[in-house]
């Protein structure tokens, strides 16, 4: 069937004024830029050149060097001497590797359920404005102006077992109750999970604003065809939010695989190995001059980024049009 | 008029972009770590980095040294201090010797600062370091108050002296509070045993968290009664010692064991130094085992650190049962870097003969504690010193059968004793490892991070 423009087609487009407009599937061939777009283009290349060089320097160069000793002994200061694969070897036989792991597993699925879920959450009470959501709005953005590493001291003193609020209000019930919660299989897990699980506040105020962007006319015409707030949510909203929630999937489990100030002020990797996680294990290797293994930790972290980030692009169609 | 608009807002973005990277990438060009200042021949002023200032405890004896070289020295050399957190020196180094920008005196290498392996594969191997052999023969009478085994340790095959090296012993011992516990025979004339039976309810405040300080030191006490343990930490290279498994180790640990959990304060699963000092100045616990250093809490100027009816004046002091002193002669001390000017390299010079004219050693014996076996003492300062009860306790104490050891942090490798110890000695406590279990464990990780 042709169109009115003559170009082949197989489908029609959207809706409009009653009229079907139809269009061509095939992509049309690309128009050289003319002289004037040719030097607008200048212009935007210049505008993007100084945050282009930065990125090479200060993150793409770096990646490189990462990439490239991890197959090395390096001291970090002599050249570094090829080896192979043996750091990494070295590091799927080191026990603590594989406790990392599956910590890491662990987190990114309570990061991408409890976390992101909980964030998800808030943003939608807050969206409905019930009564009180200005203060609830503010006190909840309160621990993302609080250092992770502040946190961390915090909940330690939350959490001691002598003087911390938990177990002396546990005590006024329970006398005996004596659970060192940083220091006790398999308590100092959870504990650590806590300092991080329910702050989510970065994903309330991506998903929020997300949800601010939703034109109204879409929920009217949905309620107005005798949808419940039930299918508002779960037919208009979510799908909507999909990408927003996507991208709070991705940066809370690539904060997993990063996270150390939440670990290294509290339990340090222990009791043992029950909190260890990779960046613990290459600041130890680094502080073992052990520079070629602590990249090849490092080169281990940025495959689980970039499997993570593959993997949610994936789960969410990010890539598609909503 | 839209596409020049464009162009110039581009042109003007990127200028600034370009200045701002210009701006911060600016730097003095000698590097961070050392400035130097020669006005025309006369004054020369250098500036370094140190850790040993602000609420650092070392600030106190380190700065008012600073201060008297200053004015001992005015108008011919200026000792400037730029301030850094401890736990960021060393890393700041080890910038900085990659960027051949050290500064002209370096704190000397050990627990808290620079990594002895850091400073024997890269300073020594690649002569970083500026040879002070020099300086000692010019100083015949430093060189008479410097210990020998200091000397030969920081002298190389080629006969280079890689740093100053100490001319005094500064073993860590046991501060007790005789209030809570008064023993009737001194604790270093005890055996492990009878230490234990003669503490009945007393605590002492170990550490499970940071790397173990308190509980380092006291298991390395415990190392040393054992029969051939005093040997084996003596035989040890500094951070290479892998030999966890052991059965003397293994037979130390359950000691170590059996004492934090009977004598342990209540807060010693997760206790970082802070935690067990505030045990021992709350009296929670009666004992706790530090360097010399610590007599400053126990002055009046630190009572705001105390509670429940401490004192400073309650604390005693006394070598480990078996009349152990924890000390290692494998240590280096300050050094200069070998990219230093000769005018810095002058200064640097005057500094170290400065610090060991009589006075400054009498102040820094004072300040800091441990014992010059090569100096000859004089009245006002012996007057001085027993007015300083714990420093005259040691002092008393030290003699030629005192054993001193070295600590076992020191010579474990640096991943192992700043971390994994502390990581693993609450699944010892909580009876989640054996002693056999935990030596295995800690000897493998040892193995593998010295690989």
């Amino acid at each position: 069937m042709e169109n009115l423009d003559g170009d082949k087609h197989t489908k029609m487009g959207p809706v409009d004024s009653g009229k079907r407009v139809p269009f061509s599937i095939k992509t049309k061939k690309r128009k050289k830029p003319t002289k004037m777009e040719q030097k607008e283009y200048k212009g935007i290349y210049l505008f993007l050149l100084p945050a282009i060089i930065v990125f090479l320097l200060f993150n793409f160069l770096p990646i490189l060097t990462i990439i490239y000793t991890s197959f090395t002994s390096w001291d970090g200061f002599n050249p570094p001497s090829f080896v192979g694969l043996q750091n990494f070897v070295n590091l799927i036989n080191e026990g603590s590797f594989l406790i990392s792991v599956k910590n890491l597993i662990y987190w990114s699925f309570l990061a991408g359920i409890v976390h992101v879920g909980f964030g998800v959450l808030i943003a939608f009470i807050l969206y409905e404005k019930p009564f009180g959501w200005k203060f609830t709005r503010s006190v909840f953005m309160i621990p993302n102006v609080i250092s992770a590493a502040a946190w961390a001291l915090i909940f330690r003193f939350i959490f001691d077992n002598d003087m911390g609020i938990i177990n002396s209000t546990i005590r006024m019930v329970f006398p005996n109750f004596n659970i060192q919660w940083l220091s006790q299989s398999p308590y100092a897990f959870w504990t650590v999970t806590l300092t991080w699980l329910f702050f989510a506040v970065i994903v309330t105020l991506i998903v929020y604003n997300e949800l601010l962007s939703i034109p109204d006319e879409l929920i009217e015409a949905a309620e107005m065809d005798g949808a419940k707030k039930w299918d508002v949510i779960t037919k208009i909203q979510l799908p909507m939010t999909r990408k927003s929630i996507g991208t709070s999937v991705i940066a809370s489990i690539t904060a997993r695989v990063a996270m150390y100030e939440q670990i290294a002020l509290t339990t340090n990797g222990g009791p043992g190995d029950d909190t260890m996680n990779l960046p613990i294990m290459l600041v130890n290797s680094i502080n073992n001059m052990n520079y070629g293994y602590a990249n090849a930790i490092g080169f281990v972290m940025i495959i689980f980024g970039i499997l993570t980030l593959v993997g949610i692009n994936k789960l969410f169609r990010m890539n598609e049009k909503l | 008029m839209r596409i020049f608009n464009n162009k110039f807002k581009a042109s003007l973005l990127l200028g600034t972009s370009a200045l701002l990277l210009a701006a911060c990438g600016n730097g003095d060009s000698n590097g961070a770590g050392n400035e130097t200042n020669d006005t025309g021949g006369e004054l020369i002023e250098v500036t370094i980095p140190s850790y040993k200032s602000g609420q650092n405890v070392g600030a106190r004896l380190f700065l008012g040294q600073v201060e008297r070289f200053n004015e001992t020295y005015e108008g011919q050399y200026q000792l400037n201090i730029e301030e850094v957190p401890q736990d960021a020196y060393g890393e700041l180094i080890q910038q900085l010797a990659q960027q051949n920008s050290l500064p002209v005196i370096v704190h000397a290498p050990g627990s808290g600062s620079i990594d002895n392996q850091w400073f024997e594969n890269v300073v020594i191997e690649n002569n970083l370091y500026h040879d002070m052999s020099g300086w000692l023969e010019e100083n015949p009478e430093a060189e008479d108050l410097i210990l020998d085994e200091f000397i030969d340790f920081n002298t190389t095959e080629e006969g280079t002296l890689v740093s100053v090296p100490e001319y005094r012993v500064r073993s860590p011992f046991l501060y007790y509070n005789e209030t809570m516990y008064n023993p009737d025979t001194n604790i270093r004339d005890m055996s492990m045993e009878e230490f234990s039976e003669s503490l009945g309810e007393n605590k002492i405040a170990f550490m499970t968290g940071e790397n173990a300080w308190t509980t380092g030191l006291f298991w390395s006490a415990i190392i040393a009664n054992e029969p051939g343990g005093a040997d084996m930490l003596l035989g040890a290279n500094a951070g290479e010692f892998t030999e966890l498994d052991d059965p003397i180790i293994v037979e130390s640990i359950d000691k170590l064991k059996t004492f934090m959990q009977e004598h342990g304060a209540s807060n010693t699963l997760g206790a970082i130094f802070a935690d067990a000092a505030n045990a021992f100045m709350s009296e929670n616990a009666a004992v706790i085992p530090n360097g010399p250093w610590m007599t400053v809490d126990f002055e009046e100027e630190s009572s705001d650190k105390w509670s429940n009816d401490f004192h400073g004046s309650d604390v005693r002091g006394d070598y480990f049962p078996g009349n152990i002193g924890l000390q290692s002669y494998e240590a280096y001390g300050d050094w200069v870097s070998a990219n230093s000017s000769e005018e810095e390299i002058e200064l640097a010079e005057a500094w170290f003969t400065f610090l060991h004219t009589s006075d400054e050693i009498e102040t820094a014996l004072l300040a800091e504690g441990g014992q010059a076996p090569n100096f000859e003492p004089s009245e006002e300062y012996l007057n001085q010193l027993e007015e300083d009860q714990i420093l005259s306790d040691i002092g008393n104490a030290t003699s030629e059968e005192t054993v001193f050891v070295p600590n076992i942090l020191d010579v474990l490798p640096s991943s192992i004793g700043d971390s994994e110890l502390s990581r693993f000695l609450p699944l010892l406590l909580n009876e989640e490892m054996t002693p056999q279990e935990f030596g295995e464990e800690l000897a493998n990780r040892a193995r593998q991070a010295i690989q």
